[in-house]
């Protein structure tokens, strides 16, 4: 085969971008009330995730702050006059861990709904 | 161009459904064509990618900026997609393997181009295919690839380079 038939073979190849609709448009557009219908999940959603963790950053920030800068002793004493304990600490990162797998895992299954 | 922004306005202010039937149909032919060149002629999975892109676009239509081209946005997502499909399919080389044995019998020679194009690595056959798609300039098609500029020429002249060699020996 010459070189420039090859060419010219290819070039038709690549830039043969002509594909006749053939209702795939209609059926696209058929699938947009099963999408939309769930589409407001996908905002509401990640805004209560949100909302949640400011909540919990704002109600816990001197915590968090003072669990920084405190030096053990002093942490543990500022803990018990709240009367917190290790095992809450452990609880309040196991729901935060908790909330973004969950979140994660609901963007997963939202994705396979939206894909079926 | 305006007429896409003028679609894309009316799907967002008034979620107007037909404007997005129009707006499928004038780039339905370009994606699916790039669909079925990236999955080496495969018109159903090509068509089910292509789908998924669309619906992905009107999902994310509200962050589309207007600063590049529509098309150029479409074919972003249409790349993600596409890397999604092979991350989610093991069988993609199976699906090769399918083709190959096909296209002998069929003796085609679109088939052929096909069949050459998925031995060419998915970022390669992906250069290929975006540079020579109407209106994608190779700036355009290195910003919605996300590599340099030279990095898109050079992928291109070696994939068709590989491709000629793989038709060559195709056609001995």
């Amino acid at each position: 085969m010459m070189e420039k038939d090859l060419d010219d073979m290819l070039e038709n190849f690549l830039m043969d971008n002509k594909v006749e609709d053939n209702g795939f448009s209609q059926k696209v557009t058929e699938q947009l009330p099963k999408v939309s219908s769930w589409m407001w999940l996908r905002d509401v959603v990640p805004a209560l995730v949100l909302c949640v963790l400011c909540l919990g950053v704002w109600h816990y920030h001197q915590f968090f702050i003072q669990s920084f800068f405190m030096y053990r002793a002093e942490f543990y004493q500022w803990l018990s006059a709240y009367g917190a304990t290790s095992i809450t600490i452990s609880y309040t990162t196991l729901a935060g861990i908790g909330i973004i797998a969950a979140y994660f895992a609901f963007e997963k299954i939202m994705h396979e709904i939206e894909t079926f | 161009m305006t007429k896409d922004v003028e679609l894309i306005a009316r799907i967002l202010m008034d979620d107007d459904q037909q404007a997005f039937e129009a707006l499928v149909q004038g780039h339905q032919s370009r994606l699916r064509a790039f669909f079925r060149k990236m999955c080496g002629g495969d018109e159903m999975l090509a068509d089910d990618l292509a789908q998924e892109t669309f619906l992905k676009a009107y999902r994310g239509i509200k962050n589309y900026q207007g600063q590049a081209q529509f098309v150029t946005w479409l074919f972003a997502i249409a790349k993600n997609v596409f890397y999604e499909h092979i991350r989610r399919s093991e069988a993609f080389t199976d699906m090769a393997e399918e083709n190959e044995a096909g296209a002998e019998s069929q003796q085609d020679l679109k088939m052929d181009m096909a069949k050459c194009m998925l031995k060419l690595e998915p970022q390669e056959r992906m250069v290929l295919t975006l540079s020579y798609m109407e209106g994608l300039s190779q700036t355009e098609v290195a910003e919605l690839m996300s590599i340099p500029l030279g990095t898109v020429k050079t992928q291109a002249l070696r994939a068709k380079e590989k491709l000629k060699t793989l038709l060559t020996e195709n056609a001995r």
